[in-house]
């Protein structure tokens, strides 16, 4: 059975007079034990999506269409009681801050506990603490620093703390938002590790977040590629990486520079956020393509008409009409 | 470093400060405009006498030697005898300082725990009419003078309702009966202690609201709060147990400082209600020009402030593990 089956979800935030689409008609679905990586910058609506599979979003923020199936219910007509039964023990979540994602004033193995306590009413705390011992040790925290305070912890070791904090609980579905950002490329490396050798042990679906290419085709089975709030070509990882069809992820792979490439003439993508902001009101369903204002290929035809789905094959799909004859390279 | 360090390092600078500020007393009375010779002694006295008084009171001697007079005596706890009730000034005090901590300290604890109460009502409920009532009643109240709430208190509870008595701490009769159990003194303190409670409280506990509720509203939006959600906890113990503690941080030093400073009472509130407490007394003793009376209460301000300051910071480095010490 399909884990997770978003369809057509979209998501916008007031401000004041004016709705922003952040996520515009965005579907896909994960089988259980599967990654999919989503890649775009910043802005493209990645956070929203991640946030808004545990109900998370902020006040002003609301789904405006679309449904969020997990294991067939619909994740925005639960009971508040059958919404906190599934947070963090089916789906758990590495957020983006995790620098500010741990309590200051707990110390951190109460506070990975605790997620484990919610939802088991009759362990008791001792066992608990056990448990998370156990999962400290296997993320790399030695015993010694296990009831630390969060302040005392560096960078590297509090990305530790909250993926055992997330995995603490068994989760089906795990929502990694920039799980490596705000870390050295040394430390990102260690703690990509961490997490690839806990997906395949256990199992896990995982939705991985990232800007970074690199770091999700290093990661996932499946990669979508996001921009203004849309997903513009998703497929597996080696049809995205080989045979990208869609000129934003062209450039995006054109702009991950490896050391063997000497050419330093790098495209560089000018965005400009006018693109999904749309008056309040207007909700309209418009198929335009988000990246009209920054192709290089663009052509009369593709700021005239919506967009439609091209299918390049059963898992590669692309929103833009304008590539047909062009995929060899 | 350690927690003892800490503390120890701490007190070194106490006992320092203690002692600028005992040398600045000293100073400051040596310092008042007139002789002190002729404001501590009689007029009337016969010269013989009143050199013999002077001489008894060391008031002949060069300053340095009245000096080092006078940190012996605060040493030895004698900190001279009172010129208008002729007793040991720390008799007085000790007196007098009780009553003052029963009403004073017991209003700052119970205006701190309830506008910490309400300031976190008030941020969980944000922008929304209960917030704003609460909101504008704190403000309301803070803004009320003392004074005119305690007749106001005094005037409708004490002679209109007639629930509470019009002054003073206790009734003498009651007292005075032989076999009176100690309960019954209790509740009559209580009984009298109620109206000048409630007014500081209706004073004090708005301060305490707005506080605790604009530090609430910013820990509202730090990502602990949603990783606290995402767990799965319910909105009462993410405002309990996950919110509240790091917002009521910042309370700590205003409830501290105002514990110290209760000591020194209220002249104010002392005076309406006529408690008997250091407040009153050290307002007499400055307008009355009874100075060993008045430079022993600014002493003990001084040093509880001084104490209350240390207690502060000790318990801000037990609360929140951040503090480095």
């Amino acid at each position: 059975m399909t884990l997770l089956d978003v369809s057509n979800l979209s998501i916008g935030y007031r401000l004041r007079d004016r709705l922003i689409k952040a996520v515009d008609s965005v579907s896909f679905s994960l089988e259980p034990g599967k990654t999919l990586g989503f890649v775009g910058e910043s802005g493209s609506g990645k956070t929203t999506i991640g946030m808004s599979l545990l109900r998370l979003l902020p006040e002003n923020a609301s789904v405006l269409s679309g449904s969020i199936r997990f294991e067939g219910r619909d994740v925005y007509s639960l009971s508040d009681e059958s919404l906190r039964a599934i947070r963090w023990k089916k789906i758990a979540m590495i957020f983006q801050a995790a620098m500010n994602a741990l309590n200051p004033v707990q110390r951190i193995n109460e506070q990975v506990a605790e997620a484990l306590l919610i939802h088991h009413p009759k362990m008791s705390k001792r066992d608990a603490l056990a448990r998370t011992a156990q999962l400290f040790e296997s993320v790399g925290i030695p015993e010694n620093r296990h009831a630390d305070y969060p302040h005392q912890y560096s960078g590297g070791m509090k990305q530790r703390a909250i993926i055992a904090m997330a995995l603490i609980c068994q989760p089906l579905l795990l929502i990694a938002d920039e799980p490596t950002t705000a870390l050295d490329v040394i430390v990102q490396g260690q703690i990509l590790k961490v997490i690839r050798a806990i997906q395949q042990e256990m199992a896990i679906a995982m939705i991985f977040i990232s800007h970074d290419i690199s770091v999700v085709a290093d990661v996932c089975h499946d990669i979508a590629v996001m921009y203004g709030g849309r997903i513009i070509e998703a497929g597996q990882r080696s049809e995205i990486l080989e045979t990208p069809a869609h000129p934003y992820t062209r450039m995006l792979l054109a702009s991950n520079l490896t050391l063997s490439d000497h050419s330093f003439d790098m495209p560089t993508v000018h965005q400009s956020r006018k693109a999904n902001i749309r008056h309040l009101g207007s909700t309209k369903e418009n198929d335009m393509c988000p990246f009209v204002c920054h192709c290089r290929q663009i052509t009369d035809h593709c700021q005239a008409t919506p967009q439609k789905w091209m299918v390049l094959s059963s898992s590669h799909r692309v929103f833009c009409n304008n590539i047909a004859g062009d995929l060899t390279k | 470093m350690g927690m003892r360090k800490y503390i120890l390092r701490r007190m070194v600078g106490v006992i320092v400060v203690f002692f600028i500020i005992l040398t600045a007393l000293f100073i400051l009375f040596r310092l008042a405009p007139g002789d002190p010779v002729s404001r501590m002694v009689d007029p009337s006295l016969t010269p013989e006498d009143a050199a013999y008084l002077i001489d008894q009171l060391g008031l002949n001697q060069p300053l340095g030697i009245q000096y080092i007079y006078y940190l012996k005596n605060v040493f030895t706890g004698f900190m001279g005898i009172s010129f208008h009730y002729g007793q040991p000034v720390t008799e007085i005090i000790l007196d007098r300082l009780p009553n003052t901590i029963y009403l004073f300290t017991t209003s700052v604890i119970l205006s701190a725990l309830l506008g910490i109460f309400m300031g976190k009502i008030a941020a969980w409920h944000r922008e929304t009419k209960i917030d704003s009532v609460m909101t504008i009643v704190a403000l309301f109240c803070h803004t009320l003078f003392l004074p005119w709430l305690a007749l106001i208190m005094i005037w409708f509870f004490g002679y209109r309702v007639g629930w509470f008595p019009l002054s003073g701490m206790i009734s003498p009769e009651v007292w005075v009966t032989p076999g009176t159990s100690s309960i019954i003194k209790f509740l009559d303190v209580l009984h009298h202690m109620a109206l000048p409670l409630l007014t500081l409280m209706i004073i004090h506990y708005g301060s305490y609201l707005l506080i605790m509720r604009s530090s609430m509203l910013d820990t509202l939006n730090e990502d602990y709060i949603i990783t606290a959600r995402a767990k799965g906890l319910d909105e009462k113990s993410i405002r309990d147990h996950h919110a509240a503690p790091n917002a009521a941080l910042p309370l700590v030093t205003s409830v501290g400082l105002s514990l110290a400073f209760s000591i020194n009472g209220g002249a104010l509130t002392e005076t309406v209600f006529t408690w008997p407490g250091i407040g009153r007394e050290l307002v007499f003793a400055v307008s009355s020009n009874d100075y060993p009376l008045a430079q022993a209460c600014f002493l003990l301000i001084a040093g509880v402030v001084l104490m209350a300051n240390l207690v502060v910071d000790v318990m801000y480095a037990y609360l929140d593990p951040r503090i480095r010490y």
